[in-house]
């Protein structure tokens, strides 16, 4: 959100009051963009409830140097924390911004001692500027079975410094089932599980592969109703995470604009219902 | 200094718009990748096509 096809896709979910939480990609404003009367009372209404979770995009915190463009993204959710109540702030794993790219989407680094300080201390700098929990999202990219064997390792030594959470996104561990040829159970256990508090379910693309190495490759891209195999990961990830808070199910704006798939994001919302109804009722 | 020659070089090539085969030798060759010359070897081509489109395509450029 804010968008017209989410507004018409969800309106009835928000109306029956089956939606518990709600996720905001809190930096969408930043480049100028406005909040909808709609979304602004959404987003009012759960902070009111304590139920509103903060989503960082651009933030980039892998990135080797400080810039100043992080640094007003910094200062832009520090206000925004003051403005409105939020119970924690998460961001994705890996680098946005270097060299002649201001952000973009994140891809892995070398996980080196080095990475390793500048992440912490760019963490550190996110904690200190919300003034609450902060967590780091899996990344479904990967350059090769190095960043998909350690990234997990590395999540928790980032997070530790800040006592915080992994933010465990199932479509971005299916990516990397898919592309890597990894069993899901062995790419979840080498994630820190017990620091889960909130797991996200999407669904994606699949692109050419270029080598013909892959049948194809699967791509993160919001834009699909949820894979029957992602819900498989999430349903086990949410037996093998002891402390998940918060399920939250993504889409890309703009991307339901017929009823049809709209009425898949509703069918994907409910799949969700029950399978939190099997694993906790 | 490694880490930030080594990133600021990725994006830079990452966002070039060479061919996918001149990216790829690049990696083998240059010496700014040096610095992690055992990860960069190990990347998939397949992987390093998806980073380009993402750095080249989508990515906003600094002003």
């Amino acid at each position: 959100m804010p968008s017209e096809d989410f507004q018409q896709a969800t309106l009835e979910l928000f109306e029956q009051d089956r939606v518990g939480v709600v996720e905001w990609s809190f930096d969408f404003a930043l480049n100028g963009a406005e909040i909808d009367v709609w979304s602004g009372q959404i987003l009012e209404r759960f902070s009111d409830k304590n139920a509103l979770l903060g989503h960082g995009v651009n933030l980039s915190p892998l990135s080797a140097r400080f810039s100043e463009r992080q640094e007003k993204w910094l200062a832009h959710a520090r206000s925004e924390f003051e403005l409105r109540k939020y119970v924690h702030a998460s961001e994705h794993f890996g680098f946005s911004e270097a060299g002649p790219i201001a952000h973009g989407a994140p891809l892995a680094v070398p996980m080196t001692p080095e990475s390793l300080r500048r992440g912490q201390e760019m963490l550190k700098r996110y904690a200190d500027a919300v003034q609450c929990p902060v967590g780091l999202e899996n990344l479904a990219f990967a350059f090769c079975m190095e960043d998909v064997k350690r990234q997990g390792e590395f999540i928790d030594q980032l997070i530790s410094s800040v006592d915080g959470f992994l933010l465990l996104d199932a479509h971005n561990i299916y990516c990397q089932v898919e592309n890597f040829g990894v069993s899901e159970r062995e790419l979840l256990v080498s994630y820190p599980l017990s620091k889960v508090r909130e797991i996200h379910l999407s669904g994606g693309s699949w692109s050419f592969s270029e080598t013909g190495a892959r049948l194809a490759v699967r791509r993160d891209t919001h834009d699909d109703v949820v894979p029957q195999e992602v819900f498989n990961i999430a349903t086990l990830a949410l037996k093998l995470c002891p402390n998940i808070q918060y399920v939250i199910l993504e889409r890309l704006a703009y991307t339901m604009m017929e009823p049809e798939q709209q009425q898949g994001f509703r069918e994907d919302f409910e799949t969700i219902e029950e399978i939190l109804e099997l694993c906790y009722v | 200094s490694d880490f930030e020659q080594f990133q600021e070089a990725l994006a830079e090539l990452l966002a070039s718009g060479l061919t996918q085969s001149e990216i790829l030798d690049t990696l083998k060759t240059d010496s700014r990748f040096d610095c992690y010359r055992e990860y960069v070897d190990s990347f998939e081509p397949d992987m390093v096509a998806v980073a380009c489109e993402l750095m080249g395509r989508w990515a906003k450029r600094k002003e």
